[in-house]
């Protein structure tokens, strides 16, 4: 059976069990999803199949997708899908390094979404060690922004202070729009016109994030400032406009 | 034997979460006295400063993790707080297996709840060893939550029917199964007596003077509106109970409860006597971060009505000067808190703290009774 009849085989069983119980005693909306994914019904088995297709490395590409975006979109009954979090959080930790898979990075993003152990301490040690990394600088840092408990913080310092790679530099201050501590230094690259500019624009919208009444501050004096680039002002006015605060507004 | 007071200075706040477990483990083979362990286990123990949340809860399931056959006793207020708040598997396989050499009245029951709050999130974990396990390892949380009840025997029959249901769940396979099926055999379908089945309450600290805490009258807060307040000047004068928690908490179940539950607090003493003056807040550990909007975006959905004496604060300067006053367990990590427990504090109108429960919920009702007993008690009784 194709991961296309999988699908379609999963809802219509997912259908049926909610006309089914919509004709029954009254339940709330998400004890109704857990009887329809209940372990041992046609549309646990589905899901089970799905599972199955995505662990499965000898599936075309297309089949694994597919059988991915149908397990996320089960996971938006989180109730009804808990009983296969811990399965899928496996089989997507296998995705994740598998070589060669097009889908590690969907699966990295997922995991690293829920700030999972595994994938961060990966992401972690691929900015490390380069030789090891399993995506690039700029979107290891960018998954790993996703934990804002300081997971990335000490090696998004060390980015900032030791890379050139525009794109790694970005998303190190989007790793840092979550550090209280780092104003200071986001503040300085954002007022700094020996950065790159687009940098400069991410350490504005990391200090919006971490203490508006200083963006504001900031932002004014590089509004003002006819010395700076005519591109970086107007997005000093933009962020004023946007936060209703500051005297351009 | 080393002693708690003779404790060697931590690893610095620079090492890494490695370092730290090496320099446990080095410890251990040291035989120091029950004592340190407590100590050590602390959220806000120097041996977690700087790490990230993820590396503190690993390393601190490592410490917990490492007792064998003869854990110290101080420890099992940690394994009891893991089971019943830690959604991490890390923590909950490693109070479980620390929980085994103990003789606790209701084992079963925080086993049980740990095992339904773990099994979405279960993982392979290696109890007592910080290397990353490896996926063949033969264990994972739900496997080591099933040993401890298997190993429980006849003190965990009123829960056997529970097991049975968590057991159905589809899992990670072969360790779990096995756990399961071993337990379901050790433990027998008879109740035990009723004198064994003991719920446990909330803990007020032990050996906790009643004291003052009058030196922090001067310490500037600011309320979810930026209003300016000291700290005696928000809750001198009339009984006040304090939570502590942070906007950015992971866990469901310790700050967004804490706050759902200030707020229930004072609906409930509004319907026992609604002129009753009585100061209900929460006061946040980051304050960097909890400027007032996120602090009224926190409270407002989760049904914290704000008045003049129901606040939620945060410090105008660091949060530290409350740390040390009320010996709160938070430890801060590079970005902000890496590691809390449960901290709620009572004070009277003199600024001396009358209870402080810690590590465990509350129950609105009675502690709405208490705060009307202090409100109404005249101006000097029960003051020490």
């Amino acid at each position: 059976m194709s991961v296309e009849d999988y699908r379609r085989r999963y809802e219509a069983e997912l259908q049926q069990s909610r006309d089914a119980a919509a004709k029954g005693p009254a339940r709330a909306p998400h004890e109704v999803a857990a009887a329809t994914l209940a372990p041992g019904t046609a549309a646990a088995d589905s899901l089970d199949a799905l599972l199955g297709v995505l662990a499965d490395a000898t599936r075309s590409d297309d089949d694994r997708r597919a059988a991915l975006i149908s397990l996320k979109a089960a996971g938006f009954q989180p109730d009804a899908f808990a009983p296969y979090e811990a399965r899928f959080r496996q089989v997507l930790r296998q995705l994740a390094v598998e070589p060669g898979s097009e889908l590690r990075y969907d699966a990295l993003q997922h995991l690293s979404q829920e700030n999972d152990p595994f994938v961060q301490e990966r992401l972690l040690e691929g900015l490390r060690n380069p030789a090891t990394a399993l995506v690039a600088p700029a979107a290891a840092l960018q998954m790993l922004s996703a934990d804002d408990h300081g997971a990335a913080v000490s090696a998004a310092r060390d980015v900032l202070s030791g890379s050139s790679d525009t794109d790694a530099r970005e998303a190190a201050l989007g790793v840092l729009a979550t550090d209280p501590t780092a104003e200071d230094l986001v503040a300085g690259i954002m007022n700094d016109k020996s950065e790159f500019r687009a940098v400069r624009q991410a350490g504005a919208v990391a200090l919006q994030a971490l203490n508006p009444t200083a963006f504001v501050s900031a932002a004014q004096a590089i509004a003002d400032d006819d010395g700076d680039y005519d591109d970086i002002r107007e997005v000093a006015r933009n962020g004023l406009r946007i936060t209703g605060l500051g005297a351009l507004a | 034997m080393i002693r708690a007071r003779d404790l060697a200075a931590r690893p610095p706040v620079t090492a890494t979460a490695a370092a730290r477990a090496a320099w446990i483990d080095d410890l251990r083979g040291q035989d120091p006295e029950d004592g340190v362990w407590p100590e050590l286990l602390a959220e806000q123990d120097p041996l977690f400063a700087g790490l990230s949340a993820n590396d503190a809860v690993r390393l601190r399931a490592h410490v917990l993790g490492g007792f064998g056959e003869r854990p110290p006793p101080g420890i099992l207020p940690f394994i009891r707080e893991d089971l019943t708040y830690s959604r991490d598997p890390r923590a909950v396989a490693a109070a479980a297996v620390a929980l085994r050499p103990f003789d606790l009245p209701d084992a079963a029951e925080l086993l049980v709840e740990a095992l339904a709050r773990i099994l979405p999130r279960d993982d392979i974990v290696a109890v007592g060893r910080f290397a990353e396990p490896s996926p063949c390892c033969a264990a994972t949380a739900a496997s080591e939550v099933l040993t401890t009840l298997a190993g429980l025997g006849v003190r965990a029959s009123a829960q056997r029917s529970a097991i049975e249901g968590l057991a159905a769940w589809p899992t990670l396979g072969g360790p779990v199964a096995a756990a399961a099926a071993r337990a379901l055999a050790q433990i027998p379908e008879a109740a035990p007596p009723p004198c064994c089945r003991q719920a446990a309450g909330p803990s007020a600290k032990p050996d906790m003077p009643r004291r003052s805490v009058a030196a922090l009258a001067g310490l500037q807060l600011q309320d979810q509106d930026g209003a300016a307040c000291a700290f005696g000047e928000t809750f001198a004068g009339a009984p006040s109970l304090i939570g502590f928690f942070y906007t950015r908490c992971m866990n469901p179940a310790k700050c967004s409860l804490t706050i759902s539950r200030l707020g229930a607090l004072r609906r409930e003493i509004a319907a026992l006597d609604p002129g009753l003056a009585v100061n209900i807040a929460g006061v946040t550990y980051d304050p960097d971060y909890d400027a007032p909007a996120r602090l009224r975006a926190f409270g407002e959905p989760r049904g914290f009505s704000f008045d003049p004496r129901t606040k939620l604060l945060r410090t105008a300067g660091a949060f530290e000067p409350l740390r040390q006053a009320f010996e709160l367990g938070v430890g801060f990590g590079p970005a902000t808190v890496n590691a809390h427990r449960l901290d709620t504090v009572i004070l009277d109108g003199d600024l001396v703290v009358r209870d402080h429960i810690v590590r465990s919920e509350w129950d609105v009702v009675e502690l709405a009774a208490r705060l009307r007993e202090l409100a109404q008690a005249p101006a000097s009784a029960g003051r020490s």
